[in-house]
């Protein structure tokens, strides 16, 4: 597995490209372009946005579907556009990416602020400022989030299914921490006149 | 400043703050026990940072990080089925190991079974496992290097070896005692700033749940059958209590209470690595569910989705893990050719300069002889590691553990356990068959190991000795 940790930098062959372009009303317009894509894409649900006008290279409006949080997108055609509508005008929103359901060499990611007054992409790490930022990746984000300096608050996000993860997390963590403190507390006093 | 450019900076600054502390801990190496078991001082923090240190290499910072990753929460319970091995260690062999007061593992082989050949067994098992674990680290220090700063894999892996090198050959057992701190500290750190980062720009643990539920259920749980996490932790857990250099730092502790202590506080540093690389793992699955290799994982979250300081940070307590494990390892199989076989059959009157000479020129020797096998990337990493930990947890086991703690236990027994142990291991491994006699090979080795102690030593217990620690 290892060996094909090839250096990074010689993936960056900008072949794909998203370009995210955010209007004064902080609507995200996104460009996306990639050479493998497939006809299957999906994203990421928001609570803070909403994915519309999905318009194909045809022209045709694409529908999502899908329970959530990852929806669908079907008989997708390169270059491929939309728009994500924030909702309640957030202070920080993270707005979903299409994306293909397979690895792709790299993407060139941009984003440029017509005014909304972006302060900070705080995810993924882009370089930058002053109203646009690049980067390249060695894979598709699954979001892009962004900061204002002012708006509400993030609205509470749906709950889906999680399985029994919580079981697994919360009981791996319990099982954690009291078998270290037991074990501690043991040491400490039992195992002293060894 | 770009993420590569802190990385450099701060591989810089480590390299910097290595040497002070190899130089620093020089002077309290005056002797072969200040140099090879810290002069039996450390306490029960240092010592938990040292035990976890070992333990805790490119594997778990990088690949663990990897096997999460593709297959979710379910392999994060092989942290508590591995302590099982600590616990083990708690009971049958620290505090053993502490009252007999050796320098090596083979020390202690050769007293308790009266036989010098056995040391030189022992010796040379330890050389060859610890020179492909060696390997491992340079191999993975390479990658990560390269991948970070564009430097070439050659250079690269000449980087790590020199870094592991400096400080162990300057302080021995200190610098490893404290740079193993260093590296809890910053791992602690490192997972203490990313794991709330990655949190809240998931969404919150439910919604990281949610995603990777509707990705696939079993990244929620069951990607591993209980019996397949049995069998992954049983190696490594029971190779732990006994692994040479795990039994070199029972040594460095100041007393037999201290190294029950110490097991305790590294439980408290695993515990801290082990929801750090959960955390990592998942949520990088989120931002980016597509990456062409699992291994990508660290390097991806570092260098394009992480903050520039935190991806540095992170990266920074991988390249102290992978250094810090280097050097243990250079320490111990140094030390097992260099006390255990020239000075002891060679030299046995040397001076203690004369001993630190002899040690200081081992461990140039074996930081370069890796590094030819590391050039040749005999294999990916973490099958080398994984190889190399069945092979000497297959040679050690059961001498070890049955040996401190069964008088019954012979020289012939041990001699046959340490054959048939990595024997048994290797033949897995050659005929890549996994599953033959349903058994996984570390199950085969571990099985192969034991049984052997025990049916050869009832056939020749007539030459049974009881071992005591007066017996040293």
């Amino acid at each position: 597995m290892w060996l094909a940790l090839v250096p990074l930098a010689a993936l960056c062959v900008y072949a794909d490209s998203i370009d995210v372009e955010i209007t004064p009303a902080r609507t995200m317009i996104v460009r996306e372009n990639f050479s493998r894509a497939g006809s299957h894409l999906i994203f990421l649900a928001s609570s803070c946005a909403r994915i519309e006008k999905i318009q194909s290279a045809d022209g045709s409006v694409l529908r999502t579907s899908g329970p959530g949080p990852w929806m669908t997108v079907s008989n997708a055609s390169m270059p491929l556009s939309y728009e994500a509508v924030p909702l309640a005008s957030p202070r920080i929103c993270s707005v979903p990416l299409l994306m293909p359901e397979h690895p792709i060499d790299s993407v060139r990611l941009t984003i440029t602020d017509h005014g909304s007054g972006v302060t900070r992409v705080g995810i993924p790490h882009v370089e930058g400022g002053a109203g646009k930022w690049t980067a390249t990746f060695p894979a598709v984000p699954s979001q892009v989030q962004l900061e204002w300096p002012a708006g509400a608050a993030l609205p509470k996000a749906p709950l889906f299914p999680i399985g029994r993860f919580a079981w697994n997390f919360w009981g791996l963590v319990s099982v954690l921490v009291l078998w270290t403190v037991a074990y501690l507390i043991w040491a400490r006093r039992g195992a002293g006149s060894s | 400043m770009t993420t590569a450019t802190l990385m450099v900076s701060a591989i810089g600054i480590y390299v910097v703050f290595a040497c002070a502390v190899g130089i620093w801990s020089s002077r309290k190496a005056k002797d072969e026990s200040g140099f090879l078991v810290a002069g039996r001082s450390l306490g029960p923090i240092l010592g938990g940072a040292t035990l976890m240190a070992n333990q805790v290499s490119a594997g778990t910072t990088v690949g663990i990080v990897g096997f999460h990753y593709f297959s979710g929460i379910s392999f994060a319970w092989t942290w508590p089925l591995t302590w099982i091995g600590w616990m083990v260690a708690a009971f049958f062999v620290a505090p053993q190991m502490r009252k007999f007061a050796g320098m090596t593992l083979s020390d202690f082989l050769a007293v308790r079974f009266q036989s010098e050949s056995i040391r030189v067994l022992a010796s040379v098992l330890i050389l060859i496992g610890y020179a492909f674990l060696l390997s491992a680290q340079y191999q993975a220090g390479g990658l990560i290097f390269g991948a970070v700063t564009g430097m070439t894999y050659g250079h690269a892996v000449l980087l790590v070896a020199s870094i592991s090198f400096v400080y162990t050959v300057l302080g021995g057992m200190f610098s490893n005692a404290y740079i193993g701190l260093f590296k809890a500290a910053i791992l602690v750190a490192a997972y203490s700033c990313v794991i709330p980062f990655l949190l809240r720009e998931t969404g919150g643990l439910h919604a990281l749940a949610g995603s990777l539920y509707a990705i696939d259920p079993r990244l929620t749980g069951g990607w591993f059958s209980v019996r397949q996490l049995i069998a992954l932790s049983l190696a490594v857990g029971l190779g732990t209590a006994t692994a040479p250099y795990e039994i070199t730092a029972f040594y460095s502790l100041s007393s037999q209470r201290v190294t029950r202590l110490a097991i305790g506080y590294s439980f408290l540093f695993q515990a801290f690595v082990a929801v750090g690389v959960l955390v990592c793992g998942l949520a990088t699955r989120n931002l980016m569910p597509y990456l062409t290799n699992p291994d990508l994982a660290v390097p991806t979250l570092s260098l394009y989705l992480l903050p520039a300081w935190m991806g540095v940070l992170l990266l920074l307590a991988v390249v102290v893990t992978l250094t810090r494990t280097g050097g243990a390892l250079l320490l111990t199989s140094a030390s097992s050719f260099s006390h255990d076989v020239y000075l002891h059959f060679l030299r046995s009157a040397a001076t203690e300069r004369e001993k630190l000479a002899v040690h200081r020129v081992m461990i140039g020797l074996l930081a370069l002889a890796p590094i030819g096998i590391a050039m040749a990337k005999l294999d990916l990493v973490n099958f080398v590691i994984l190889f190399a930990v069945k092979f000497l947890a297959s040679a050690f086991f059961a001498p070890v553990v049955l040996g401190l703690n069964w008088s019954g236990g012979t020289r012939a027994g041990a001699v046959a356990s340490m054959i048939l142990g990595p024997t048994a291991v290797v033949t897995w491994a050659y005929f890549q068959h996994p599953t033959l006699l349903a058994l996984e090979a570390a199950e085969a080795g571990l099985l192969a190991n034991t049984i052997g102690f025990i049916v050869v030593s009832l056939a020749t217990n007539s030459s049974s000795h009881t071992y005591s620690a007066e017996t040293a």
